[in-house]
């Protein structure tokens, strides 16, 4: 089976929504159940890629059916939950870091394993310092403060994650912008550190009608997922076929709140170490 | 006095970050003025006590907000979305002071809107969409089932049809400064009343009397003369002509109905400036 991984690099806030819940925040974002990271759904990201298929081909094109599926075949694509893999937290030194933990850098290695991609990196153990770089005395995460620690070897794990990065000016940023943290410390930013927005409607007296939080992941955050086809006639090229929707713009937009600039990805595909 | 746990309420360790802070998270949680009882120091002359709301505000207009490198990077990505969609983007200065998120929960009472990884102030998309909005709804002559089309139907149960335009959020072109303010409430008592009309017993009620004491509030706000990009795209195809009306709807809302809070006592006016402008498109093309 071929595959390519597809990493969404968060140009804008993103709204991947679940709907209205009862608690502090009304409308929180996906989350996976068992780590409570911040998650684009699968089917959410599959209805964005047939989206985006249906505005550069036409809704009446033949390929939509094969590709994504009707109701009595399914489509010849498999695509996964797109996984967290840089979560932006603020920072003092700020603006921000990119932090991440082992458990996702393990289960990034495991799934580049399933695409024949071996990254030859090690999962670090931080314990309860901070991994960087280029030690810095304190840290602050939010209201978090971390010693930190020069991490070994960390640099082959920045140039790992650089592949799945677009754009060269980020890339370079990633080097001193790399946080590496405890699985247990990491989930507590993956649940409280998102930001919140309050927003209303007002009337026509300029009181609000109703008030309501909701959660975004903010721009900057890195997902990837994992991008399979299975050949239902011989001569299908259909990974093809979709990575060629984004020669023109390698923007998806995906999750709710779209026409208030939310939800852009600038997107990029890879497989065998070579990106595009 | 801070609310944190002991290890990190060494203020002068955070003092060392002031050159390169995230100035949103700094606000949001490192309030320090607190007494022993939990009230804030009001301005005392006679025990010589600092105004601790001031003193918070002042930790922030000191100098520019925001890393100017950072800033760039992040409306240069923000850019070449808008023009891939077909977009389009124009520059407005502040005339005078703008705030926004007055209303976010926050010690010094009144609350401030940072962006969350560039830690600058900025007008979120669903506040411009909405600025932009209620102008056509309010000041304008626009056929309702116009500005239906561009901006989706209004109320519950009636979103399935979005709008034809994307509203972007709204980032300042570069570092950017903080002024202290001051709103100054003579009534409080009446403005309260008014506020818990249900709960009062009728006939049990303050006038606007002059002699309650005036309240000194302090708030933050953004000083005049910043720039700030509004951007705008077509969501889908029939959104394209839309963008031109929009440039001119965009222009008068700035400048007339304003955007943020006290619009109605001058903040939030807008300006084009074209200078910046031209710049700003100069130096994308540059960066390709």
């Amino acid at each position: 089976m071929k595959g390519s991984i597809l990493s969404l690099f968060a140009e804008t806030s993103l709204h991947p929504g679940v709907g209205q819940v009862v608690g502090a925040v009304d409308l929180p974002v996906a989350r996976e159940k068992t780590t409570g990271y911040p998650v684009i759904v699968g089917s959410s990201l599959k209805g964005a890629l047939r989206d985006k298929a249906e505005q550069v081909w036409g809704e009446k094109e033949e390929k939509l059916k094969r590709i994504f599926g009707e109701s009595n075949q399914a489509g010849s694509l498999l695509i996964t939950d797109a996984r967290l893999l840089l979560l932006p937290v603020r920072s003092l030194p700020g603006p921000f870091k990119w932090v991440t933990c082992p458990y996702i850098l393990e289960r990034l290695k495991r799934d580049g394993e399933l695409m024949g991609l071996s990254w030859d990196f090690d999962i670090p153990d931080p314990g309860d310092k901070a991994l960087v770089q280029e030690e810095m005395g304190e840290l602050f995460l939010e209201e978090i403060v971390f010693s930190t620690s020069k991490g070994k070897d960390l640099n082959k794990i920045v140039e790992t994650l650089k592949e799945f990065i677009p754009h060269d000016s980020v890339k370079k940023r990633l080097e001193t912008q790399l946080v590496i943290i405890d699985d247990k410390e990491f989930q507590y930013f993956a649940q409280y550190g998102l930001p919140v927005n309050a927003r209303n409607v007002l009337n026509k007296n300029k009181t609000s009608d109703n008030l309501w939080y909701e959660e975004v992941i903010p721009p900057d955050t890195l997902f990837y997922s994992l991008i399979f086809e299975r050949k239902l006639t011989e001569d299908q090229n259909d990974l093809y076929e979709v990575e060629s929707l984004f020669k023109d713009s390698p923007y998806l937009q995906v999750g709710g709140n779209e026409t208030i600039g939310q939800g852009w990805c600038r997107i990029q595909w890879f497989s065998g170490g070579e990106s595009r | 006095m801070i609310p944190l746990y002991q290890e990190a309420q060494n203020i002068e360790m955070w003092k060392k970050y002031q050159k390169n802070f995230n100035a949103g998270l700094w606000y949001d949680k490192f309030f320090y003025q607190w007494e022993k009882d939990w009230t804030i120091a009001k301005d005392g002359k006679k025990d010589g006590k600092k105004d601790g709301k001031k003193e918070w505000i002042q930790s922030v207009t000191s100098g520019d907000i925001g890393d100017p490198s950072l800033i760039q990077e992040a409306l240069t990505r923000l850019l070449s979305l808008v023009t891939t969609l077909g977009g389009s983007y124009m520059c407005y200065k502040t005339q005078w002071r703008f705030v926004t998120g007055l209303g976010r929960k926050h010690p010094i009472e009144n609350g401030f809107v940072w962006h969350h990884t560039l830690g600058v102030p900025y007008l979120p998309g669903s506040s411009f969409k909405g600025l932009v909005r209620s102008w056509a709804e309010e000041w304008s002559e626009i056929d309702p089932k116009e500005i239906e089309k561009i901006f989706g139907p209004k109320g519950k149960g009636k979103s399935d049809k979005a709008g034809s335009v994307i509203f972007f959020d709204v980032l300042p072109i570069k570092a950017i400064k903080l002024e202290a303010d001051v709103m100054t409430p003579h009534y409080s008592p009446y403005y309260l009343q008014e506020k818990n009309k249900i709960e009062k017993a009728p006939g049990d009620w303050y006038a606007p009397g002059d002699w309650y004491d005036p309240v000194p509030i302090p708030f933050l706000t953004v000083a005049s003369d910043q720039t700030f990009v509004f951007a705008i795209a077509p969501r889908i195809k029939e959104g394209k002509e839309d963008i031109f009306k929009l440039q001119e709807w965009i222009k008068e809302a700035l400048s007339w109905a304003g955007a943020g809070a006290k619009t109605s006592v001058g903040y939030g006016r807008f300006e084009p400036h074209e200078e910046a402008q031209r710049k700003l498109a100069q130096s994308l093309k540059k960066e390709g």
